[in-house]
């Protein structure tokens, strides 16, 4: 590594002195660089919040040293550390009548004089904070009017004003709708490969940390940490061995969660003249009604055809029958469905 | 031209929206008018009406018409004019360092407890070792009277915000604070009774007199007391202005921004029970205004920056307790209504209001 690693810990290990004293994990060599977006998961009660917080310094480690900048954090002064390092917290401030201007400029405490009065300095970067994350059009509005995306979006701003080197954040998509967490987590890549920062984020969106982290930190219930690239971690089968415990099924195919399959059924699929996109989807139906997709050679109990309808030849439709029974009653003919919904209650005998 | 189909008033209260520096030193001059004239008024004001122009001259040390005037006015309405003006700007601010620390619209002294503490330290004082009989319960007690009673209110409120301050951080519901308060001015009530049960009656009457809350009770003899004291505790609350703001996210954020809580916690709560002891010691447990003067502060500012906010509750806080004191005083008549009355009767509403809007904003308590 060209650059020395901006945080870094030796034989840490993490947990609660007690009493009763509680070890969440031990031995731990973990390396944050600048412009790495890392992402860090596991199953709940497995020690997320211990290990960011004391990554943070809001709690000590139990053995072994976290050193930010090659320094120790415990004897690092909380001024220069404020400097260096900045939170995003889990819990949502409740505070009125405070303009978000107002709650970006707090994060320039650490720059300040003991009054806190802010210099032309401190007023361009509060400016800067607020629009890395898109936040100048509300700037003026009284921070609890706003939404909770919007929030979020300020309070990494608060904490972008700390010029930090790392940027540690305790789950900051747990409270926000899809569409709004996939944004925040496109904001925070854009802002570690952008401004050369680090960030290290806990979150328990595994499909969206997948798709944007630099770097996964799994760690597991036995306080075991795996890292790698996602794709590393899906190769390795380290993240379906992981999550395999809670009882859903990491599809390394698809990159996403489903339910044990539990098929009781089988089909054969012919999709010889429609885009692959529409074979993959009448794929993923089947499976959650329970109906397995098998190849032509293995004995299957539907036959589904996909193909151009022939009414509407730019509408695609479903003919499903069952496959020829060795029975001397001649099979029905096949019905044709226009949707994977009318599909999928044929064969899962709803339909009736 | 679209602006120009807005109507005047939309145009103002829209300026009066935007926040902006000249906005808040012209609200600041505007409270500081007030606070001037709010101080004449009550020098002006009272049993007996006494023109401002002569009023002014003996200010500045000239012959009045009547000899009388003189006299009322400078050994009566100027130490009590002094005395509210301190103690309304020591409790706002109290208020105002207590809804910061404990992050809760609510907080006060009164509410929390905390003048409570200051009245059994009191009542400990005066019911226990005994003092002579007066409505103006410190004026005839003599200086280190006055002393050891201003330290036993001190140490009452410092016991009780430590309580809440330990239970705070245990328990972060709004109710639990409210209830713990009030329990805690139960227990204070019930032990005043006890010591009660067991004091001479005139203690006693003195002792109730002095629930009733009044700025008049402070003496120039005991000025050099409860002046510096109160100023001592606005500047130790003033020196911590940027611990606030920090605070104003709670303490895990503080700490992160390089606060160092502890002993920023400490000195407000030193500040916060030395501004709320000494007004109770010298003019009784003072309802309202620790919590009712801070919210208009942030709602006038729209603001919670305590650089703005502290200056603001301050002169703000000053002004209320001398208009009210004004208002209970009936001027021209010689009935005057117990202070903490006309507090309820204006402060209730506001902590009503207070409510509303924050079960509005889906704040929740």
């Amino acid at each position: 590594m060209s650059h020395p690693p901006i945080l870094h810990t030796t034989d840490l290990s993490i947990g609660y002195a007690g009493p009763p004293a509680h070890t969440v994990a031990r031995g731990l060599q973990l390396h944050l660089h600048a412009g790495e977006l890392v992402a860090l998961l596991g199953p709940n009660g497995a020690g997320k919040s211990t290990l960011i917080r004391t990554l943070a310094g809001m709690q000590p480690p139990l053995a072994g040293t976290v050193q930010l900048d090659g320094v120790d954090l415990t004897t690092l002064p909380a001024r220069e550390r404020a400097r260096r390092l900045s939170v995003v917290l889990t819990e949502r401030p409740a505070v009125e009548q405070l303009r978000v201007r107002d709650l970006v400029a707090l994060g320039r405490h650490p720059y300040t004089d003991w009054f806190g009065n802010l210099n032309a300095a401190d007023h361009a970067m509060i400016e800067q904070s607020l629009a890395a994350v898109a936040a100048l059009e509300f700037a003026d509005r009284p921070f609890h009017t706003l939404s909770d995306g919007e929030r979020q979006r300020v309070l990494i701003a608060r904490a972008l004003a700390q010029e930090p080197r790392l940027l540690i954040l305790d789950e900051p998509t747990a409270f926000l709708d899809l569409p709004r967490r996939v944004s925040i987590l496109h904001l925070l890549r854009r802002l570690a490969h952008r401004t050369q920062r680090a960030i290290l984020l806990s979150t328990h969106d595994l499909e969206l940390a997948l798709h944007t982290a630099d770097l996964l930190w799994l760690l597991d219930e036995d306080g075991t940490l795996h890292t790698g690239a996602p794709e590393d971690l899906v190769l390795a089968g380290t993240l379906a061995q992981v999550f395999a415990r809670d009882g859903v099924v990491f599809d390394t195919q698809s990159g996403s969660f489903r339910s044990p399959a539990s098929s009781h059924s089988t089909a054969h699929l012919h999709a010889p003249d429609v885009p692959a996109m529409w074979r993959i989807w009448t794929e993923r139906a089947l499976q959650r009604g329970g109906v397995q997709v098998v190849a032509a050679q293995t004995p299957a109990a539907w036959q589904i055809t996909l193909g151009p309808s022939d009414i509407a030849p730019d509408a695609i439709v479903w003919w499903v029958q069952p496959t020829a029974a060795p029975s001397p009653t001649p099979p029905p003919p096949p019905e044709q469905h226009t949707s994977l919904y009318a599909l999928v209650r044929h064969v899962t005998g709803q339909a009736a | 031209m679209a602006h120009t189909e807005f109507t005047l008033r939309q145009r103002v209260w829209a300026w009066w929206q935007k926040p902006s520096p000249m906005r808040v030193s012209f609200t600041l001059g505007g409270l500081l008018t007030i606070l001037a004239g709010a101080f004449l008024l009550s020098l002006v004001a009272g049993s007996v009406s006494i023109p401002l122009d002569a009023v002014l001259t003996i200010l500045l040390g000239g012959q009045a018409e009547r000899a009388v005037w003189a006299t009322i006015v400078l050994d009566v309405r100027l130490p009590r004019a002094i005395t509210a003006t301190l103690a309304g700007a020591a409790l706002a601010v109290s208020g105002v360092q207590m809804q910061t620390l404990f992050r809760n619209p609510l907080a006060d002294p009164y509410v929390l407890g905390v003048s409570s503490g200051a009245s059994l330290g009191v009542a400990l004082v005066v019911l226990g070792v005994g003092a002579a009989s007066s409505t103006a319960l410190l004026s005839v007690a003599g200086w280190l009277n006055n002393v050891s009673i201003t330290l036993a209110a001190v140490l009452g409120a410092t016991t009780v915000l430590l309580l809440v301050l330990l239970v705070s951080r245990h328990i972060r519901s709004t109710i639990t604070l409210l209830i713990l308060g009030l329990m805690l001015g139960y227990l204070t009530s019930a032990i005043v009774s006890l010591l009660i049960a067991f004091s001479l009656s005139e203690r006693m009457q003195a002792y109730i007199a002095w629930t009733f809350g009044s700025f008049g009770g402070v003496t120039w003899g005991q000025m050099p007391i409860f002046a510096p004291a109160t100023l001592l505790g606005l500047g130790l609350a003033l020196l911590h202005t940027k611990a606030l703001n920090a605070l104003l996210l709670g303490e895990a954020y503080a700490s992160s921004m390089g606060l160092a809580v502890a002993p920023a916690r400490r000195g407000i709560i030193v500040s916060a029970a030395v501004l709320a002891g000494t007004v109770t010691a010298f003019c009784g447990p003072i309802g309202f205004l620790g919590i009712a003067v801070p919210h208009f502060c942030r709602a006038l500012l729209h603001t919670a920056d305590h650089r703005v906010l502290l200056p603001a509750t301050i002169t703000l806080g000053a002004s209320c307790a001398l208009i009210i004191d004004v208002i209970a005083q009936l001027p021209g008549s010689n009935t005057v209504l117990p202070l903490n009355a006309m507090l309820a009767l204006i402060g209730a509403p506001v902590v009503a209001w207070v409510i509303f809007q924050r079960s509005r904003t889906s704040a929740g308590l």
